[in-house]
């Protein structure tokens, strides 16, 4: 099982590829920022393609809204969630 | 039908359109990669914003920024109505979001391939940057699809309700679309030079692709000003027909085929199609032939990018000697009446 440095690193990576943020760096994404409106400034498509890739990468299924919204508050909040329930 | 006056024009191809000039001045054609002609790319920061690039496949780029071209050169801003042809929407997203539906056994598949693999999405990216919320029409009619943009346009104008209207058509080539369509015979088996295809004598063309946008105006902007005064489409015809259509436009505008000044030919460099040119040629007889699938190569919605150039040829008086037939020599322009092109 990869350690939540490691994991957070890749989570990164991934977000950056999956959402197309070109030009932008993993150092550049703050842990703590809102991931919508403030910070990254992501929209509802965006909330769709990181549930995307929540299931192909970590085998997590988000079925409650609300359960997304708080998942995918920030980095961190991210990183929480997989580690609690990753199912690969 | 009333004429329709083009008021502006942008063009993307495999050939430097989007910057007018250059096609008209003499410089070197561009030729095919291993039979496929690819649009030359823009630098798209004039015209997108950097937070919508981001989600925008190629296609969609290429397309919004003709586009917007299109409107900053037209001196009219208000447009009545949008209306895009396109012959099978855009090619990159529909493929991955095919892909995904295999590699992800129906799953998780990415919302934002699925939205823009939509034959209507540049449309839309379109009516929402400009706040064109009126009319907004998508033509999905392979060959035909940008033909219908014209005779929409024509409706709404005729029926007086719009007084201008943007109107535009594009297709992309992908890898994977190249290879279907070779399994198929539409694409030359042997390398060809796009400045060879007309000597070429085999079976099959060069794939290609392209994007145009054009304003057009129930009313003159200035005084130059090239209009259109009729379309008409024809699906399979027998000669009897073309030669029927030919006649029954001359009529109407009270021409005789000799005073067609020039007929731009949709001569994909297929020989298998090679008997409508001999048939034309003859009708039209004072015609000079003009040629340009050798500069875009084939695709659906081909017939824009004959039409944006004869549309910059009227309007210069000036031919472009690659659009000439290899084995033509360049002749002036002598009057200002008729083109016709055929798909």
């Amino acid at each position: 099982m990869q350690d939540l440095q490691d994991l957070k690193q890749s989570l990164k990576t991934q977000i950056i590829e999956s959402l197309n943020l070109e030009g932008m760096s993993p150092d550049e994404i703050d842990d703590n920022a809102p991931l919508f409106g403030e910070g990254l400034g992501l929209d509802s498509i965006d909330s769709l393609e990181l549930m995307v890739l929540l299931e192909r990468n970590y085998g997590i299924k988000i079925e409650d809204a609300r359960e997304g919204r708080k998942a995918m508050e920030s980095v961190n909040a991210m990183v929480q969630y997989i580690a609690d329930h990753r199912t690969k | 039908m009333k004429p329709l006056y083009i008021i502006s024009s942008s063009c993307i191809s495999p050939q430097n359109t989007f910057d007018e000039t250059v096609l008209f001045d003499g410089n070197e054609v561009k030729t095919a990669h291993e039979n496929i002609l690819s649009c030359i790319e823009p630098d798209y920061k004039g015209f997108i914003n950097p937070v919508q690039i981001r989600r925008m496949s190629r296609a969609l780029k290429l397309g919004f920024s003709t586009a917007i071209d299109c409107l900053r050169k037209s001196p009219v801003k208000e447009m009545d109505a949008i209306i895009i042809g396109i012959g099978k929407g855009c090619m990159i997203d529909t493929e991955a979001f095919l892909h995904s539906i295999r590699d992800y056994n129906e799953t998780a598949l990415n919302p934002t391939h699925f939205i823009h693999s939509t034959y209507n999405q540049l449309n839309g990216m379109i009516a929402l940057d400009q706040k064109i919320n009126s009319y907004n029409v998508t033509y999905a009619h392979r060959g035909f699809s940008f033909e219908h943009t014209l005779i929409d346009a024509s409706l709404l104008i005729d029926a007086d309700e719009a007084k201008h209207v943007l109107i535009g058509s594009f297709d992309e080539m992908t890898p994977e679309h190249f290879f279907i369509k070779q399994k198929w015979g539409y694409w030359k088996n042997e390398i060809t030079d796009s400045k060879a295809l007309f000597l070429s004598n085999s079976p099959g063309t060069l794939a290609g692709e392209g994007y145009g946008f054009f304003v057009l105006g129930a009313e003159k902007t200035c005084a130059d000003q090239v209009s259109i005064l009729a379309v008409q489409t024809l699906y399979n015809p027998s000669d009897e027909e073309i030669l029927q259509a030919i006649q029954s436009i001359l009529t109407a505008h009270q021409l005789e085929a000799a005073s067609v000044d020039l007929l731009m030919l949709g001569n994909n460099g297929d020989n298998r199609q090679q008997h409508r040119d001999e048939l034309l040629t003859t009708v039209l007889h004072e015609a000079t032939p003009l040629y340009f699938k050798h500069l875009c190569g084939e695709y659906d919605t081909a017939s824009q990018f004959g039409f944006w150039l004869l549309s910059h040829v009227l309007k210069r008086q000036q031919i472009p000697e690659s659009l000439y037939h290899p084995s033509q020599r360049s002749d002036s322009l002598k009057r200002n009446q008729v083109c016709t092109t055929i798909q």
